[in-house]
């Protein structure tokens, strides 16, 4: 096994949160008129689970199993945010979300000691975190005609906000599991 | 959307019956080890080879001219080649030793703004010039590669990298770090141009080689126009026969007085819901309008007001 049991979890929960968003995504995609915006939905929803089967070959070649978690960090965003009421709401979350993940990612990189497959993985599905980051703020701000852009902003502001809560919850929860990202966070 | 070289052959036979799956981009390649006749040239490839130097140079435009002109004939376009400069939409070629290869696609396609293929065989990249070639993130990966397979790992992506630049319309500046590959293991996938252009593309093992093929597909294929359907009024009935389908309860029991929180007790497929319907009735709800949504029939009305006040904004 060439994974300490904190790395498997956390690789885990990375698969887990990404099989979690294909699935939301394929919600909302089946849910939109065609449209450019759906899409791009519909592209993302595949990056997702594309994601989720890199890191299930990543943990394998690395000789272990992927652990069963259902929770995932969406679970708990949505918990303390509230459920998107509408499709800018939808953007305005995903927006916050997809820049928690590259944050985490790019932290990860950083992490002494990376293995070179871990490494590879985490830096495949970051090209396609930026693109994400991108249609969705160019979805923003096309919407900010339809909804009004300080309404935009203000809900950014407020997933912003309950994003930074979940965070902090998230490091306090599972300690020494991520403790590098603590390590990481507290030296800023 | 993928790119499908769906035929390889040393010479092109009377029919061309290769089925590509469905959403592909069909390209017949064509390999030649012969040259073209240079009797039967036509006047502009007349003058195209006589401004080339040396007997070897000649040799190989005409081998490759062979190869491209059966690829065309096989895609029934017309077979002048000289009538293709490149970078071309439909057409590319590559030789490698005395070998040919040229690649033309089967049909036009309203997306496809470019073709390039690129073959390599008895040659490898030294490793010490992947610097060139491979942008960071493919060099990070190549370090995780097995040493004995990194050679014809650098040799598939140099055909890729290659293809990708002969596919791109607008190559004049660009060099082969600027195109990112998807995921530099896989033998077909996607690829970048600096976030501008988007490419597929497919690599095919030869006996003692590869060959890639890549396609460039337009922007506006990506964001073409869309067809609208149109908005439908509100009504009780309406909304009760799109919720039914999404959460697959029947209609009979989709009452006005029905609680949504027993019928929708998942609050990722209410979400489902309440997207759907705001599509459908070209409606804006926020999450304080649903606060006081208690029943089918408070959603009707909350929807049925909505969609008048915003008419008339």
């Amino acid at each position: 096994m060439n994974l300490s049991e904190n790395d498997l979890w956390l690789l885990s929960y990375y698969r887990s949160s990404e099989i979690n968003g294909a699935l939301f995504f394929g919600r909302v995609a089946r849910t939109m008129r065609p449209s450019k915006l759906q899409a791009e939905v519909t592209h993302h929803f595949a990056d997702e689970a594309q994601h989720a089967r890199y890191w299930t070959e990543c943990i394998n070649d690395l000789d272990c199993d992927p652990i069963r978690l259902r929770g995932s960090y969406q679970d708990q965003y949505l918990q303390a945010a509230g459920m998107p009421a509408n499709l800018m709401e939808i953007m305005a979350i995903t927006q916050v979300f997809e820049k928690r993940v590259i944050g985490q990612y790019h932290q990860h990189l950083k992490a002494p000691g990376l293995h070179p497959r871990i490494r590879q993985t985490i830096e495949r599905i970051m090209e396609d975190e930026r693109w994400h980051i991108k249609y969705v703020r160019d979805a923003l701000t096309e919407m900010e005609g339809r909804y009004g852009a300080a309404h935009v902003a203000e809900t950014v502001e407020r997933f912003s906000q309950a994003d930074q809560e979940v965070y902090a919850k998230t490091l306090a929860e599972y300690g020494e599991r991520v403790a590098f990202l603590r390590a990481e966070a507290e030296a800023r | 959307m993928t790119v499908e070289a769906a035929s390889f052959r040393g010479e092109i036979s009377d029919s061309y019956s290769a089925i590509p799956p469905q959403n592909a981009i069909p390209v017949l390649l064509v390999a030649s080890e012969a040259p073209l006749d240079a009797r039967a040239l036509t006047a502009g490839e007349l003058t195209q080879v006589a401004a080339l130097s040396g007997a070897r140079r000649g040799a190989l435009w005409l081998t490759a001219r062979r190869a491209l002109r059966l690829a065309l004939a096989g895609t029934g376009r017309p077979t002048d080649t000289s009538a293709y400069p490149f970078p071309s939409p439909v057409a590319s070629l590559s030789h490698s030793a005395d070998l040919a290869v040229a690649a033309v696609l089967a049909a036009d396609y309203d997306g496809v703004v470019g073709v390039g293929v690129d073959i390599e065989l008895d040659r490898v990249p030294d490793p010490r010039t992947a610097s060139f070639f491979l942008t960071e993130s493919e060099l990070g990966w190549l370090e995780s590669v097995p040493t004995d397979e990194v050679p014809a790992v650098l040799t598939r992506l140099w055909t890729v990298k290659e293809a990708l630049f002969k596919a791109d319309p607008v190559n004049a500046e660009t060099t082969l770090r600027d195109y990112q590959v998807a995921d530099p293991a896989a033998m077909r996938g996607r690829a970048t141009r600096s976030g501008e252009i988007d490419f597929q593309y497919v690599s095919l093992a030869r006996p003692r080689g590869v060959l890639s093929v890549a396609v460039a597909l337009s922007q506006s294929s990506l964001s073409q126009s869309w067809k609208v359907d149109p908005v439908q009024t509100v009504d009780f009935d309406l909304m009760a026969s799109r919720i039914s389908s999404l959460i697959s309860v029947p209609i009979e029991r989709l009452a006005p007085d029905a609680t949504i929180a027993e019928l929708v007790p998942d609050s990722f497929m209410f979400i489902e819901v309440a997207v759907d319907l705001q599509e459908e009735f070209d409606v804006i709800l926020s999450q304080h309008d649903l606060k006081d949504v208690h029943t089918l029939g408070d959603l009707a009305e909350l929807l049925q007001s909505r969609q008048v006040e915003q008419a008339n904004v």
